[in-house]
């Protein structure tokens, strides 16, 4: 179901971009990039394209769950459950 | 014609579309309570996408953010925006798809049934109960409320010899932004009777796909809107230029964050921890189809974000430089003010659309806000039905003596009587939505140590889990009463600060720091020196990659 999950590269993705979220370097920048978007705007904007880069690349690499390997636990606890206790069913279509 | 008859047409028009969804899901409905519930976790990644997004963006998404940067300035988007974009993804991979693994292979519905059975405890149910379904009305009611004055606003005009219809300032003077439109008290009701009927008749099926449907229809119409009000306010021949002349405009205080505590900024980081912890993303998480499904949430969360968000906050700063230099007013009526005679920053947004664009496309973005509401509000009923139904009736009652059908139907009463519940309260006198949903979202967020605990930490207890729900909502209830005594005119609960003396120096804290952290601290006290989980429960828990 999940294979051993190292929890080392998803946390220090999401340190890297907390950390780049705090820019105070920034604070008092009116600078307009473009003409129009100021750089205190920007650079966040940039924090979210930051994000979703990282949790794909994590996402790809780093996914420590196994759909193959699940759908055999549930399959055999529900085997179990069955075999223990008879469910009731009853429609409830409306 | 009446102005606001076109709005109001395809108001009626798009929640008539939104009842053709619910009664078309229904089609395929099962009759279980599982397909009920959690539409027997048949959803895929795009619907799961869609809904989770549209379920955690609501009315404060696009009416809030305007408001919030014609107050504070851009910095509002790093503040909420771009930090939610990193933590609820987070939230999703580290707790979600965890989260789902459990309840798949252990058929868990709800956090409470996840929790009664980690925990090996009954109690826990019962405690965490009244504190998950207290925290969620305060949400309801900002997305109940909010429809109200939305339809209002865009509404204006309609019927102005009505007497119900009609709106006075505290003056008796006529107020020229809501005078003549759909009274609140008719149009939460509208709303709430709509959303009723789609989560009544298509569960969590008919709530997916129609919160599918409705964020797209929010972040297609938040981006014409943007695109409309930039024209319109900026006045230049091209939108390029409009955008460089509207930013042009704004005054330093908003083009930066000089008026922003630094410690605010980082406090504010604890806020969307809440996600982690809501009831109705967590059954939301259960609908996915598999752990795969989860990745298309996780990676694009912040990059729909963005998408609603930016549009919002570059309006509101506008908004201000626009308003706040008597020489730059653009024509037509002024900003719409509080009694107290302060702009009403949360009307910023409908005001824009009512007065800046024509009426087809206001009354289409009047839909797109009533979309990114409901898109909320009807994942919050269904699981408050749910949890009423699963945690209390059935789990007392016995599995065994219920069928799937009487659970349906009960799930069904209950949502009914959430419904009429909320409506009431919405009537009252809310002071306001919006502070309460960030008191809402600070509650959730203090037991956010709680969810990380029994997913990641042998060591919790049953004890340190009750103390940590206990510490959290007393904590919660005491720094509410202490806001509540912040006048309105210094910002009221919003404003509420606790300020702690460290050798001389005043450290201001937000409470959701004070909230979080006594949290978690009293859970990890009481769960060191109280007994362990048996071996039977971490076992269950905890070697997963080692089936029977």
């Amino acid at each position: 179901m999940q294979r051993q999950m190292s929890l080392t590269p998803i946390l220090l993705v999401s340190a890297i971009l907390l950390i780049l979220h705090q820019d105070y370097w920034l604070w008092s920048s009116s600078k307009l990039v473009f003409g129009f978007l100021p750089v205190g705007l920007l650079w966040h904007l940039g924090v979210s394209l930051a994000a979703v880069i990282s949790w794909a690349v994590v996402t790809q690499f780093y996914w420590p769950f196994d759909d193959d390997t699940l759908l055999d636990c549930v399959e055999e606890h529900a085997n179990e459950t069955a075999a223990q206790e008879p469910t009731t069913d009853g429609g409830a279509q409306s | 014609m009446n102005p606001g008859t076109t709005q109001l047409l395809i108001i009626l028009g798009y929640l008539v579309l939104l009842l053709a969804i619910g009664f078309l899901s229904n089609r395929l409905f099962r009759g279980t309570k599982t397909d009920y519930q959690v539409a027997s976790h048949s959803i895929g990644p795009f619907l799961l996408l869609m809904s989770l997004f549209g379920t955690t963006m609501t009315a404060f998404a696009l009416v809030g953010s305007t408001g919030q940067a014609y107050r504070e300035g851009i910095g509002v988007y790093g503040m909420l925006a771009s930090s939610s974009g990193i933590i609820h993804s987070l939230c999703f991979f580290l707790i979600g798809v965890k989260v789902w693994t459990f309840a798949r292979k252990y058929q868990y519905t709800t956090q409470i049934e996840f929790f009664r059975d980690r925990l090996d405890s009954d109690f826990i149910g019962v405690l965490l109960f009244p504190v998950l379904v207290g925290l969620v009305i305060p949400y309801l009611l900002i997305g109940v409320i909010s429809s109200g004055g939305v339809i209002q606003a865009m509404t204006a005009g309609l019927a102005p010899d009505l007497s119900w219809f009609q709106s006075f300032q505290p003056d008796q003077t006529i107020n020229p932004a809501t005078h003549g439109g759909v009274p609140p008290w008719l149009g939460s009701l509208l709303i709430c009777l709509v959303v009723l009927t789609y989560v009544f008749y298509g569960g969590m099926r008919g709530t997916a796909w129609a919160n599918a449907f409705q964020t797209a229809i929010f972040m297609i119409l938040g981006v014409v809107t943007f695109y409309v009000i930039a024209n319109r306010l900026g006045g230049k021949a091209s939108f390029f230029e409009n955008l460089q002349h509207l930013s042009s405009i704004v005054p330093e205080s908003h083009s930066t964050r000089k008026n922003m505590a630094q410690g605010q900024f980082l406090m504010y980081l604890l806020i969307p921890l809440s996600v982690g912890m809501f009831p109705h993303v967590f059954q939301h998480w259960m609908t996915a189809k598999s752990a795969r499904t989860f990745k298309a949430p996780v990676i694009l969360q912040p990059l729909f974000i963005m998408i609603v968000w930016v549009p919002c906050i570059l309006i509101g700063v506008w908004t201000f430089g626009l308003f706040s230099s008597p020489d730059l007013h653009p024509s037509g009526p002024p900003l719409p003010t509080l009694s107290s005679g302060v702009v009403d920053a949360n009307k910023i947004l409908p005001f824009l659309v009512k007065t800046q664009t024509g009426a087809i496309l206001g009354g289409f973005l009047a839909a797109g806000i009533l979309a990114a509401i409901m898109s909320s509000l009807d994942s919050q009923f269904l699981c408050l039905g749910t949890i009423f139904t699963n945690d209390i009736v059935t789990h007392y009652v016995g599995k065994d003596r219920l069928s799937d059908r009487q659970q349906v139907v009960l799930t069904r009463a209950f949502i009914v009587v959430i419904v009429a519940v909320t409506y009431l309260l919405s009537l009252g006198n809310v002071r306001s939505v919006f502070a309460m949903g960030v008191w809402c979202f600070s509650g959730f967020a203090a037991l956010f140590p709680l969810i990380v605990a029994a997913l990641y930490w042998r060591g919790l207890s049953a004890f340190g889990a009750m103390a940590s729900v206990v510490t959290a909502i007393a904590t919660w209830g005491y720094l509410f009463y202490q806001g509540l005594q912040v006048p309105m005119e210094q910002g009221g609960l919003s404003a509420y600060m606790v300020h702690i003396d460290i050798n001389g120096i005043d450290v201001s804290l937000k409470p959701v720091v004070v909230m979080v952290f006594t949290s978690a601290v009293s859970m990890i006290l009481v769960s060191w020196i109280t007994p362990k989980p048996s071996e039977a429960v971490l076992k269950k828990f905890f070697n997963l990659d080692q089936p029977k």
